[in-house]
């Protein structure tokens, strides 16, 4: 059952008087990496101290490594002191792996497999297992392009399981999806959307019913939706930012409703971040300030930079900038406050995985499973490269901070790089 | 006379039988019931119970249990796929822990279940991985005797072993025999490949699309109008009565049915038929391709087609399959249609639908298709007297 949204312009949430956060957190620890980019979708980790070399080859630097079944581009999350990863397998890609490691010794505690109930197709590039799990903090949701979502609790004990295309049918495509899962407040809300059907779900994370859904465009995207915490004067609930190829659109948790929405030509493979204003990847980066602006210019983007041109990474913001890599390798600066591309720095190479920041220092993975370890300038002067270290094999799946560790997943491998 | 093997099968059997009524009483009172109580409960859709229902097994069961436990996959393949996976989950999760406790599983059971042929497929195969982790020679036993198994993951497997044992050997007529046995009973697609390769290297000229099963010989007609994709919803002509000898309004002006021949040669597009060919390299058009497959006795087959466009499927004038999507990918096997078919000559007709969309990559218009059983193995058509 879909349920239709009231339409409310911007006009009439005046009175809504949105308090947005920087950041949002589930009931997660503050150590976790609970989702797709981390806490709040931010790409920002905390680490005393993560190498800026390291070496698979010899084990400098390498904490642990295990092994991987199938394949994966998922990145993995890290809950409560285990590393949780998602990957498929099979000549039709239809088993489905979640498995769970110790973050300190590695070791493999639990792994279960499933069978896809839904399209098990994908580009020869993706996995079934492109989705990043999220977690609550109690429990894992593992959600894979066959639109299979499964809830498990941190000791592997199936809780609850979904089998979406079932419910909605025509769901997927034959290219893959890969919008990650996020959880707000009591719910996980997935989106999936292609030109067979569309849908954004809102599921109880402890029952598993559905509490509410949407009709979404009829067209392929595989952005991943986000959640900022934020405060009616109503209700005081987190909103939920939905991204897909001609709007971006804010919705109340609870029910769906639309509370805003903005028309922008989004890029339907790179996702938004939300860092005080909405950074879109929409004919290079446009950025909204949702909270504080004219109340008739909410959708307006308040900055628009052509050059800012992002690849399939996620835009990270920080430090008054938005950093994103385009699609020939190249990092690029913008300053928010001078609205201008402050610097360019040529890494090289495809990226799928978004870079994530660790104090002033940036850890961008190519797919050649190549690591540039970017130190930022303080003072918005051109970063450089620290260091250049090899994994050896292909890497889309974004990497993990946590735990005093980087945690970085190829297909076949998964490791933790520590001192 | 039965051969060494087929003894071995037998004597496993017995032995299944015998450890499976063992077992059967032991976990009646281990279980008590659960494994059917947690089916029941899926099937209502009841997740909560489920997963009370399915810790209890968990807790409950010791590796003595295992077998029962895949058993009940048999009951949950009523309900569907999730019961299936709720009953793996707690194969998994017994096993898992019982091995790590006690450093062992019960693997003449094991092995006896994998080899019980009128158990669920799946559960056979998990219990083949079970029984991997504690006897890893098993595989050798046991994947020579699985090369035609229903069980399509086995059947990889097993045809793997066989294809290495083909690059092996060194004398050609053994390599010869290999590479045959492998391309009559493989099922996946890389696997095929890889057989009518080395064939081909020996000499020989696999019928790679007849062993497939795609339709080879069609009628094409069109261009027909597609702007604006709105002639997917139109009905250019009537899937009921086609009269092969008649004209229609095409675009551009009068069309009739002409012949198409699918790829034959190249692998990667075997059994396509191209439009672009056979009609126009254009855009925002459609066209429909016609063929005819006679079938032995009435049966229920698999339709299995893929194309990057929008499509509808008739057969024998009723539509079965209506896919309005435009070049969201491909892939072998896209889309599996079961399908009645009646004794004699069945019509299969398709509607493929261009898009406006001008990227080099949206150039294809095409599709392929086939007959299969349920297994992806091609149903041979009866010989052409019988459509009459």
């Amino acid at each position: 059952m879909h349920t239709k949204p009231t339409t409310i312009m911007p006009t009439t949430i005046i009175s809504a008087c949105l308090i947005l956060c920087s950041s949002f957190a589930a009931c997660t620890e503050a150590r976790d990496w609970p989702m797709f980019r981390g806490p709040g979708g931010r790409s920002v980790g905390e680490a005393s101290e993560l190498p800026q070399e390291w070496s698979i080859a010899d084990g400098k630097n390498v904490a642990w490594q295990a092994d991987l079944p199938g394949r994966g581009v998922s990145g993995p999350i890290v809950v409560d002191g285990k590393v949780i990863v998602t990957s498929s397998s099979g000549p039709n890609r239809d088993r489905l792996h979640v498995s769970a490691f110790d973050a300190t010794s590695g070791e493999l505690m639990w792994h279960r497999q499933f069978w896809a109930t839904g399209k098990s197709l994908c580009h020869a590039t993706s996995a079934n297992a492109a989705p990043t799990p999220a977690s609550d903090g109690q429990r894992i949701f593992a959600f894979y392009s066959s639109n299979d979502l499964i809830a498990l609790d941190l000791d592997g004990n199936l809780l609850w399981m979904r089998g979406l295309e079932l419910d909605y049918p025509g769901a997927g495509n034959a290219l893959g999806m890969s919008s990650s899962p996020v959880v707000v407040g009591d719910v996980v809300v997935v989106q999936s959307e292609a030109q067979g059907n569309s849908f954004v779900a809102a599921i109880d994370c402890a029952s598993g019913e559905t509490r509410w859904d949407l009709e979404r465009p009829q067209a392929s995207n595989w952005c991943s939706p986000i959640a900022i915490e934020a405060e009616y004067t109503i209700d005081k609930q987190p909103v939920l930012v939905l991204q897909s190829g001609e709007s971006i659109g804010l919705h109340r948790i609870d029910n769906g409703e639309t509370l805003m929405e903005i028309e922008a030509d989004c890029d339907t493979i790179t996702s938004l971040t939300f860092d005080k204003y909405l950074f879109a990847p929409a004919d290079g980066i446009q950025v909204f300030d949702v909270l504080s602006a004219g109340l008739d210019d909410k959708d307006k983007p308040i900055w628009k930079e052509s050059k800012l041109q992002p690849g399939s990474p996620s835009p990270v913001v920080a430090n008054g900038c938005v950093y994103v890599i385009n699609r020939s390798g190249v990092l690029n600066c913008g300053s928010i406050e001078d609205q201008n591309v402050a610097w360019k720095l040529r890494l090289g190479g495809r990226f799928w995985a978004t870079p994530i920041l660790v104090g002033n220092r940036m850890f961008c993975v190519n797919s050649d499973g190549k690591c540039f370890v970017v130190e930022l300038d303080e003072n918005g002067g051109k970063g450089k490269i620290l260091a250049e270290n090899e994994f050896g094999e292909d890497i889309l799946g974004s990497p993990a901070v946590a735990e005093n560790g980087l945690f970085v997943r190829s297909h076949n491998h998964l490791w933790k790089i520590a001192k | 006379m039965l051969r060494p093997i087929e003894c071995f099968r037998c004597l496993m059997y017995l032995a299944f039988l015998a450890i499976a009524n063992n077992l059967s009483a032991a976990t009646d009172s281990a279980l008590d019931g659960k494994l059917e109580q947690l089916v029941e409960a899926v099937a209502e859709g009841d997740q909560s119970t489920s997963s009370k229902r399915w810790m209890a097994i968990v807790d409950d069961a010791t590796s003595e249990d295992l077998v029962a436990i895949l058993t009940a996959m048999n009951s949950a393949q009523n309900v569907g796929p999730l019961a299936e996976n709720w009953i793996r989950a707690a194969v998994d999760a017994v096993a898992e822990r019982e091995l790590r406790g006690s450093g062992g599983l019960p693997t003449a059971a094991l092995e006896a279940f994998v080899l019980a042929e009128d158990q669920h497929p799946r559960a056979r195969r998990v219990a083949y991985e079970w029984l991997l982790k504690v006897d890893e020679p098993a595989a050798a036993r046991l994947l020579p005797q699985m090369l035609d198994d229903v069980s399509l993951e086995m059947r990889y497997d097993a045809i793997g072993s066989l294809l290495t044992e083909a690059d092996e050997a060194t004398d050609e007529e053994t390599k010869l025999q290999k590479y045959q046995r492998a391309f009559a009973s493989a099922r996946d697609k890389t696997q095929f490949q890889q057989a009518a390769d080395a064939l081909k290297t020996l000499g020989q000229t696999p019928d790679m699309a007849g062993q497939f099963g795609f339709l080879k010989n069609w009628k094409v007609v069109g261009p027909f109008d597609n702007t604006d994709r709105e002639g997917f919803d139109n009905a250019y002509l009537s899937p009921n009565s086609i009269d092969l000898a008649a004209e229609y309004s095409g675009k551009h002006g009068p069309v009739v049915w002409k012949d198409a021949v699918a790829e034959l040669d190249d692998f990667d597009d075997l059994g396509m038929v191209d439009f672009n060919a056979a009609l126009v390299e254009e855009k925002s058009v459609l066209g429909y391709a016609l063929t005819t497959f006679v079938s032995s006795k009435a049966q229920s087959v698999e339709c299995r087609y893929e194309s990057k466009l929008a499509t509808k499927l008739w057969i024998n004038g009723e539509e079965v399959a209506v896919k309005n999507v435009y070049h969201s990918g491909g892939g072998f096997d896209q889309y599996i249609v079961p399908c009645q078919f009646k004794a004699g000559a069945n019509a299969i007709l398709i509607k493929v639908c261009q898009n406006e969309q001008t990227q080099p990559w949206t150039k294809p218009w095409e599709f392929r298709l086939r007959i299969t059983d349920s297994l992806g193995g091609a149903v041979q058509q009866a010989s052409a007297q019988l459509a009459k």
